[in-house]
């Protein structure tokens, strides 16, 4: 299980790239971040519904109602231009974080 | 699924109802129940799918800056966090004050009762009272004493509430604000009954004595009635003051917007003590001095005092809206 704290930074990124190929609603974001976790990480709804907001305050998602499978009204929402860029560039700083740790990581002997 | 409304409900219940908070709550309500159902379909039993969904709904506080509620968030907890009071609680607490008035005024009432008999049955001017009324007499304070107690012992109850900011549903608040409304004129007009008649039964034995100067049984007729029509209008104020206290308590209204908290009710708080205290100073007057021809001026002094001091703080006191200091 990975901590919450070290995922933090990284939530949006999470949840835009739940929204890449098609817009989505809370749950089914939920589920796909629970899938593509396998078990390691759990984000809470509160931690999902803050991030989804505040995406949608600064521009990078829009939302919509529109009605799942079975009929049920759900607020959807769609990754914006402006969402795709912040996704990329937060991808880039994941990949530098990552280097720059690297370089202090050390194979155990 | 209504486990997972009510605790949904639950969370939110004590935030400010902003369309921001209202969508937050129909976002993650939204969530918990498409989670509650995928968890059913998959087999898990009512009771566990209820506790996984509370585990997975998180922390109000990760969204207290997003929803604007960060002040709210971080007042619940400190002592002076606002209560939350349902409509039975508040319904409870209405009843609780109004048995609570009719016992003080009640009280109050026997109280100047007892008193009325001691004067009407002495024999003559300056002649101690008869025995057994004298019993009456104490067995009326005794029941007045009694019930002071049980009205105050009921109404502690109730400490917990005070110097609090009280929050009830919108809609139930809005009814009390309506019912203190209609009941208004009532409320000023069993006031002004009340002042009124106070001074007026001052002048009933000063009328009857200019009218039979030396008549003794009409001069304790004349006392007796003062005595018993200070006491209904005496019961009728502090049953007014106390009644409209309530509802100022619930409406957060007059002396009860939480700047004014301290000083509210005060008629009905008052009445008790002030009433035993005037039955000692007439007492001791009376047997000290012995002074039974005189001694009942006490009464209506202390009748006009506290009409006084009734009106003094039900009229002074500011009575302007209030929204809670929010």
């Amino acid at each position: 299980m990975i901590s919450a704290d070290f995922i933090r930074g990284y939530v949006d990124l999470l949840v835009l790239e739940s929204l890449l190929d098609q817009p989505s609603y809370g749950y089914a974001i939920s589920k796909r971040i629970e899938e593509l976790s396998r078990g390691q990480y759990e984000m809470k709804e509160t931690t999902l519904y803050s991030a989804v907001r505040r995406l949608e305050k600064t521009g990078a998602v829009t939302s919509f109602q529109g009605t799942h499978s079975q009929g049920r009204a759900r607020t959807y929402y769609r990754l914006t231009e402006f969402g795709r860029r912040f996704y990329d560039e937060k991808c880039e700083e994941w990949r530098q974080t990552v280097a720059l740790v690297g370089r202090f990581v050390r194979d155990p002997h | 699924m209504d486990a997972i409304t009510t605790y949904v409900d639950h969370i939110f219940r004590s935030l400010p109802p902003t369309a921001e908070v209202a969508r937050a709550r129909s976002e993650l309500l939204q969530m918990s129940e498409d989670r509650y159902r995928e968890l059913l379909a998959e087999g898990v039993s009512e009771h566990e799918a209820v506790g996984r969904v509370i585990t997975q709904f998180g922390n109000l506080d990760e969204l207290a800056d997003d929803l604007g509620i960060r002040s709210e968030l971080d007042r619940a907890g400190r002592p002076d966090a606002p209560i939350d009071l349902s409509h039975g609680e508040a319904e409870r607490y209405l009843a609780v004050r109004r048995r609570g008035a009719w016992l003080v005024s009640g009280g109050v009432l026997v109280i100047l009762l007892g008193i009325a008999q001691l004067v009407l049955f002495s024999d003559g001017a300056g002649s101690d009272p008869h025995p057994l009324s004298l019993v009456a007499f104490f067995v009326a304070i005794a029941g007045a004493v009694a019930g002071f107690i049980v009205a105050g012992a009921s109404m502690s109850r109730y400490d917990r509430l005070k110097d609090k900011e009280l929050r009830l549903e919108p809609q139930v608040a809005a009814a009390y604000r309506e019912q203190r409304e209609r009941e208004q004129t009532s409320f000023v007009v069993k006031i002004a009954a009340g002042v009124a008649v106070i001074i007026l039964s001052v002048a009933i034995p000063a009328t009857l004595d200019t009218m039979y100067p030396d008549s003794e049984p009409v001069t304790n007729l004349a006392v007796a009635a003062m005595l018993v029509a200070i006491g209904l209008a005496v019961a009728l104020l502090i049953e007014a003051g106390l009644r409209r206290g309530a509802l100022d308590r619930l409406t957060a209204e007059g002396d009860y917007a939480p700047e004014k908290r301290a000083s509210n009710s005060l008629t009905g708080r008052i009445a008790g003590p002030y009433w035993i205290v005037a039955a000692a100073v007439f007492l001791a007057w009376s047997f000290i001095g012995n002074a039974w021809d005189r001694s009942w001026l006490v009464w209506p002094v202390a009748g006009v005092l506290f009409a006084a001091v009734a009106v003094g703080i039900e009229s002074f006191t500011p009575k302007e809206r209030s929204d809670g200091g929010r």
